[in-house]
């Protein structure tokens, strides 16, 4: 469903991405990982229209996205979450799932005014998945920062996505959290069909989710596989460990 | 009622328009120090088409308004690329450069002024101010209304959930420039008579100021804000000489103590 070729984003001279090409297949989960700075969240960043100017070809079935605007891109079905929370301010988490679920609507629709809280089965059920759905009338900024994590998956589930990328949701939580969160990941493949690219530094939740695995070291891929095939990667080894037993 | 009760409440009717006008702009993130150049828009245009075009008043107001929308697009488009303090000198530029206009153009009787205009009855002048409380209101009611709050609380993130921010943010300018321009075609048929210097950029700034001292986040924020800046000045009359050192001073007195403005809290989406 996602077919990048030849990715590549240069800040100056300095070369953030370089030649990444990957596919992704519908219903899987790919992991990205790699140092910090390594470029994960440039070429996420890339792939949703937010910064810089990308070159290389970045096809959403069939649909060639790259250079397109950021909402242009989230409306042809990518959602993402953001690794530092992206919260709306002073919005109750209600209402920014209501955002997101916007684009499926009709500008008819859009312009109905609506004076009662209608109930809404497909918010309630999304805000029950993540276990935030007690805070659904509460302002989004005032919750923890796992619940605000949760608030963002649930914003980007809200629009009914094609893909999903996640940017380090695992960031701050406990190990017991993370176990929770990467059987949450899980259940959103089955549960909502979507492809999901999940950026992560929880090695335990990339091993429990990811049947493939990218390695990014320096803005590019050095390696591709499964958990297995990539922790018996000597150039894994190497960006990972250093330099010594290379 | 007494002429001067009337004038006052004509001239809080139009400073409603005008807090309004800025409001709408705000509430999208945006700021125009530049309303008073979409008021003269509105007020010339309308005034031109009831003089020198016989066309009916409110008539006037309305297609006023509509030259006003119009250059609120134009303007915010670039204004999409202008953030913070460049936006704000963005706009004050096109006031100047209205008023600019206003003063080489024959049509607009330059420097002297565009004079001939009939008196509208106050009774239209209500009609209009309620009519875009009313419109706003139901606005806000939307899911449009709901985007343009998250486009305000984050452009980028509301990007990335699919709305389009691009449409909000001319859309609020538009929106509030065809405000103003109302609120100039009040004014113009109001007072009989208007030159370019009315629409300077200290009018720009009091049409921001009691937005800010009334509350950004509500529409009687702003209505509030109005209010307030029409009846202060004529409260303070007894201290004569010192009145806009004692407005400054309350004024500023405010934004300390209520920096969320008077009316302060946003009402949430049903």
């Amino acid at each position: 469903m996602l077919e990048i070729r030849n990715l590549s984003q240069y800040y100056g001279e300095f070369c953030a991405l370089k030649d990444i090409s990957f596919d992704l297949g519908e219903n899987e989960i790919l992991g990205i990982i790699g140092q910090n700075g390594a470029g994960k969240t440039t070429l996420i960043n890339s792939i949703t229209g937010l910064g810089g100017r990308p070159s290389g070809t970045v096809r959403l079935d069939g649909t060639d996205i790259l250079g397109k605007r950021p909402d242009t891109i989230a409306r042809l079905g990518v959602a993402r979450t953001f690794q530092n929370l992206r919260i709306f301010r002073g919005m109750t988490v209600r209402e920014h799932l209501l955002v997101a679920q916007n684009r499926k609507l009709s500008p008819g629709r859009k312009l109905l005014p609506n004076f009662r809280n209608t109930e809404d089965a497909g918010v309630d059920a999304l805000l029950e998945f993540f276990d935030i759905l007690r805070f659904r009338d509460d302002d989004a900024e005032g919750l923890s920062y796992g619940d605000r994590r949760r608030v963002e998956m649930a914003r980007a589930l809200a629009g009914s996505p094609k893909l999903l990328i996640l940017d380090e949701p695992g960031a701050g939580m406990n190990e017991q959290e993370s176990e929770v969160l990467a059987s949450q990941i899980r259940e959103i493949r089955e549960r909502f069909h979507t492809a999901i690219i999940l950026i992560e530094h929880d090695m335990s939740i990339i091993r429990a989710c990811c049947e493939r695995i990218i390695v990014l070291d320096h803005g590019q891929k050095i390696a591709e596989g499964s958990f297995e095939q990539i922790a018996a990667d000597r150039e894994v080894q190497r960006a990972y460990l250093g330099e010594e037993d290379a | 009622m007494n002429v001067y009760y009337t004038g006052l409440f004509v001239t809080f009717l139009i400073n409603v328009l005008c807090a309004l006008s800025v409001y709408v702009i705000l509430k999208s993130g945006q700021i125009s120090v530049g309303n008073a150049g979409f008021m003269a828009v509105g007020g010339y245009v309308a005034g031109i088409l009831s003089t020198v075009y016989g066309l009916g008043i409110p008539a006037s107001v309305a297609a006023g308004s509509a030259a006003a929308a119009l250059c609120g697009a134009v303007v915010g488009i670039p204004a999409l690329r202008l953030k913070g303090t460049y936006l704000v000198i963005g706009t004050i530029s096109f006031t100047a450069m209205i008023r600019s206009i206003a003063q080489v153009l024959d049509i607009t009787g330059g420097a002297m002024g565009l004079k001939g205009m009939k008196r509208i009855g106050i009774l239209w002048i209500v009609i209009f101010a309620v009519l875009v409380i009313a419109l706003l209101f139901l606005f806000e009611k939307t899911r449009y209304g709901l985007d343009v709050e998250a486009v305000a609380a984050d452009s980028e993130a509301a990007a990335a959930a699919g709305v389009r921010v691009i449409l909000i943010k001319v859309l609020s300018f538009t929106l509030g420039a065809a405000i103003a321009g109302i609120a100039g075609g009040c004014y113009a048929h109001w007072t009989q008579y208007i030159e370019p210097s009315d629409f300077s950029t200290s009018v720009s700034t009091m049409m921001v100021l009691p937005v800010i001292l009334g509350g950004r986040n509500r529409i009687a924020g702003a209505v509030l804000g109005a209010a307030v800046f029409t009846i202060l000045p004529e409260l303070l009359r007894f201290a004569s000489v010192w009145r806009m050192v004692i407005y400054g001073v309350l004024v500023i007195a405010i934004v300390i103590v209520k920096p969320d403005g008077l009316i302060s809290g946003r009402k949430r989406h049903a």
